[in-house]
């Protein structure tokens, strides 16, 4: 991962110093050399690719949540994911537009400004971690960087590998608010993982479409066998201070285990992130 | 009159009944959702989230009840109440200012900070419409004042987007409790405010006579009203920065004191704060109720404060189907303007240079030429100003039919209706069910307002009252809906 990342970014500074030269749309006939991605799993994708990326919308957001694979040092803020700034967007003159199929802004918006990729991510199947390996081949392509797509797939073969010894079924939550939490269940990213890595998750409620539940504490508490990771920002010490927090059964087998920040809605790069922190934990 | 007297406890009869049912039932834990709990937990459970939180609905209901109805005594307008007057939405903006970037503030931080945008919301309508203003004028200016903060709001979240969540599902009314605090603040607060206010309904019974009456007996009736408000801001406030906007409560408690036939200030300083409790205990109730029973097939949380409109909107609309809500005289707005060629004149030039900043302002993109600036705004700027040439129009028309001066698009509910309609029309057949959507929402909610009106002989009074409950309820409703569809 470090070293295709290196390898990434000289390719990328190069690419853009070509682009410069040519200054030009359609200087590369299909490889294009100013991208901007409006979603993260896209956006980190594409960053853990190389690819030349100029762009991606809440940038300076994406270090808090996504952290890694870090974007390009200049990449710029387009304004919202749902909604980006359609000014900016034009005025960087991109030549490839990548976002995710069913969220934001309709596509048919953005293809005055350049053309549009919209992968899936969440669809009726709810194999997020699948399509999200289909994206990698599709970004890959379309970027004409077939070796680090393989190497990324690659990545994540080993990370899925990699055993972890603990029976326990796990329960992976993110706070939303003191009071409540987002719970990853089937459909989500995470749950994938899990699956992939051997590991049971042991939420068996109803998920929404993007594979999680709002849930309070006592939902938590149905499942007193399993081991609770908790996905930072981590909650507040109003509640871990409190008495139903220390009543909770995880707690009570000290059975709680606190993640660095994961992106919850991420590609291939989050579901290796993913992998590898609940490895070290 | 005995009839209709008789017939009025029935209601409240089978309310409170229905409240205690609901309040046993999910003080129990029982259920499907539960099973497998261990009894440690249960145990801790009911101590510090189910108890608790009993109280707090109980408490918090009778604190915005006795708030509204001190407004509406003082002010004279059954309309006027906190949350009419923008001090709910100016504490709510005061307390998201002061909480970005901190994920939780110290719940006494959030009371003062409530507090001071409580009454700058309040100064800021009592200004706009005049010291002295206590009819549709306030009303005008508490809705003016509403919008600017709720604009205020989607800036902020703009900017802000990151704690949109934990926001939106504060400000959608959560009561949620862990631990005692809450509860054991706000029965302090109130063991404290309510014997003195109650004290106070001695002089606030002046306030059903005219200003100059008042004075005729030596009052000074500025100072009076002025701290009468402060501390029933003070009650709105505090329940705001504890468990969020509960909308409605207001509103609904004293005008179904009102409607149970209640008719003397001190009967009804006891009905309106007991009312409130009832219907934040059934609301609450309602809420975990549907997330017990629901639990197993959707994943998403109810929050209280979207069910008090539904619950408060229904008994309010059922009351003025029977024409209980009794109208007051509403006064004619302040004389047209002397100089309207002025005025216009002004109009048209703001919009002049609105028009033209809007098309050519290239102040953080000096990148594009304005070649191609104009091709993606013009679009923008003639959508704008037919939207708003539109709702203008739309609001002469209903005031001219109506002869309300506060008819509007937004007053009567319609714009929410609207809204809910997108919504519906969106979940039911895409993008393209938008527009259906919209115009079948706006004629539903148009429909529901005229009909009840006409049983009311359109009267402005239990007119606005209809459009304002139905318009609560659709936005409770879209709140609901943009709460559950998280990011991020």
């Amino acid at each position: 991962m470090v070293g295709a990342g290196l390898l990434s970014r000289r390719r990328m500074v190069a690419g853009a110093l070509v682009a410069s030269v040519l200054s030009g749309r359609d200087a590369f006939a299909g490889v294009p050399g100013r991208i901007v991605a409006l979603d993260w799993a896209m956006a980190e994708t594409l960053a853990a690719l190389g690819a030349p990326l100029v762009a991606v919308a809440e940038a300076p957001l994406y270090a808090q949540r996504v952290v890694q694979p870090a974007l390009p040092a200049q990449t710029q803020d387009v304004g919202l994911r749902s909604w980006p700034n359609l000014e900016a967007l034009r005025a960087l003159r991109p030549d490839l537009i990548v976002t995710m199929e069913g969220y934001g802004i309709p596509p048919a918006r953005l293809e005055r400004i350049a053309p549009v990729r919209a992968l899936p991510l969440y669809s009726a199947e709810r194999k997020p971690l699948a399509l999200a390996r289909r994206a990698v081949g599709d970004l890959a392509a379309l970027t004409g960087r077939h070796a680090e797509g393989a190497q990324l797939l690659a990545a994540l073969d080993v990370a899925l590998a990699r055993g972890i010894p603990d029976d326990h079924p796990l329960l992976i939550v993110k706070f939303a608010d003191d009071r409540l939490l987002d719970v990853y269940g089937p459909g989500s990213l995470f749950h994938d993982v899990l699956a992939a890595m051997g590991l049971r998750n042991a939420w068996t409620g109803p998920t929404n479409s993007w594979g999680f539940a709002t849930a309070g504490l006592d939902q938590l508490a149905r499942y007193p066998a399993a081991r609770l990771v908790i996905i930072e920002p981590a909650p507040p010490a109003r509640l871990l201070n409190s008495a139903l927090w220390r009543a909770l059964p995880q707690m009570q087998a000290g059975q709680v285990t606190v993640l660095p920040p994961v992106w919850v809605f991420g590609g291939v790069p989050s579901a290796i992130r993913f992998a590898d922190l609940l490895g070290a934990a | 009159m005995r009839t209709v007297f008789r017939s009025a406890l029935l209601p409240p009869a089978a309310l409170i009944a229905a409240v205690v049912a609901l309040t046993i039932w999910t003080l129990t834990v029982p259920g499907a959702a539960q099973d497998g709990l261990p009894d440690s937990f249960v145990r801790a459970w009911r101590a510090h989230a189910l108890v608790p939180r009993v109280w707090v609905a109980l408490l918090a209901g009778a604190a915005l009840g006795l708030s509204a109805l001190i407004f509406q005594q003082v002010l004279r307008n059954p309309l006027a109440e906190p949350g009419t007057l923008g001090v709910l939405s100016g504490a709510q903006l005061a307390i998201t200012l002061a909480s970005l970037g901190t994920v939780t503030l110290d719940p006494a931080l959030r009371e003062a900070v409530g507090l001071g945008g409580g009454l700058l919301a309040l100064a800021a309508v009592v200004l706009l419409a005049g010291v002295r203003a206590s009819g549709p004028v306030l009303l005008v200016a508490g809705l003016v004042v509403n919008l600017v903060i709720g604009s205020v709001f989607v800036v902020l979240a703009l900017l802000r987007h990151e704690y949109l969540r934990s926001v939106f599902v504060w400000a959608s009314g959560n009561l949620s409790q862990n631990g005692p605090d809450d509860a054991i603040a706000l029965a302090l607060r109130l063991a404290v405010l309510g014997p003195v206010l109650l004290l106070a309904l001695r002089a606030l019974v002046l306030f059903t006579l005219s200003d100059e009456s008042i004075r005729g007996l030596g009052a000074n009736v500025g100072r009076l009203r002025l701290a009468a408000l402060v501390l029933a801001t003070l009650l709105a406030a505090m329940v705001t920065a504890r468990v969020g906007v509960i909308g409605f409560i207001g509103l609904a408690a004293p005008m179904i004191a009102q409607g149970l036939g209640i008719r003397t200030l001190q009967g009804r300083a006891l009905a309106a704060p007991a009312v409130g409790a009832a219907l934040l205990l059934a609301a609450d109730g309602t809420a975990q109720a549907l997330g017990r029973l629901l639990g197993e097939h959707v994943a998403l949380i109810f929050p209280t404060g979207i069910l008090t409109p539904v619950l408060g909107g229904a008994i309010l609309l059922g009351l003025l189907w029977q024409r209980r809500i009794a109208d007051r005289p509403v006064q004619p707005l302040a004389a047209p303007s002397r100089r309207p060629t002025l005025a216009t004149a002004l109009a048209i030039a703001v919009l002049i240079a609105a028009i033209a900043l809007s098309l050519t302002e290239t102040l953080h993109l000096p990148a594009l030429a304005a070649s191609e600036l104009w091709g993606g705004r013009w679009p923008r700027v003639l959508t704008a100003a037919s939207a708003g040439l539109m709702l203008a129009l739309a609001g002469v028309v209903m005031q001219a039919v109506t002869g309300n001066p506060l008819a509007s698009p937004e007053s009567l509910g319609i714009s929410s209706g609207a809204g809910l309609g997108i919504i519906a029309g969106l979940f039911a057949g895409g993008a393209a069910a938008m527009l259906a959507g919209a115009v079948a929402g706006a004629l539903v909610a148009f429909a529901v307002v005229i009909v009840l009106a006409a049983r009311n002989r359109f009267a402005p009074g239990p007119m606005l009252l209809a459009g304002v409950a139905l318009g609560t309820f659709a936005g409770a409703m879209i709140s609901l809906m943009i709460a559950s569809g998280g990011d991020g």
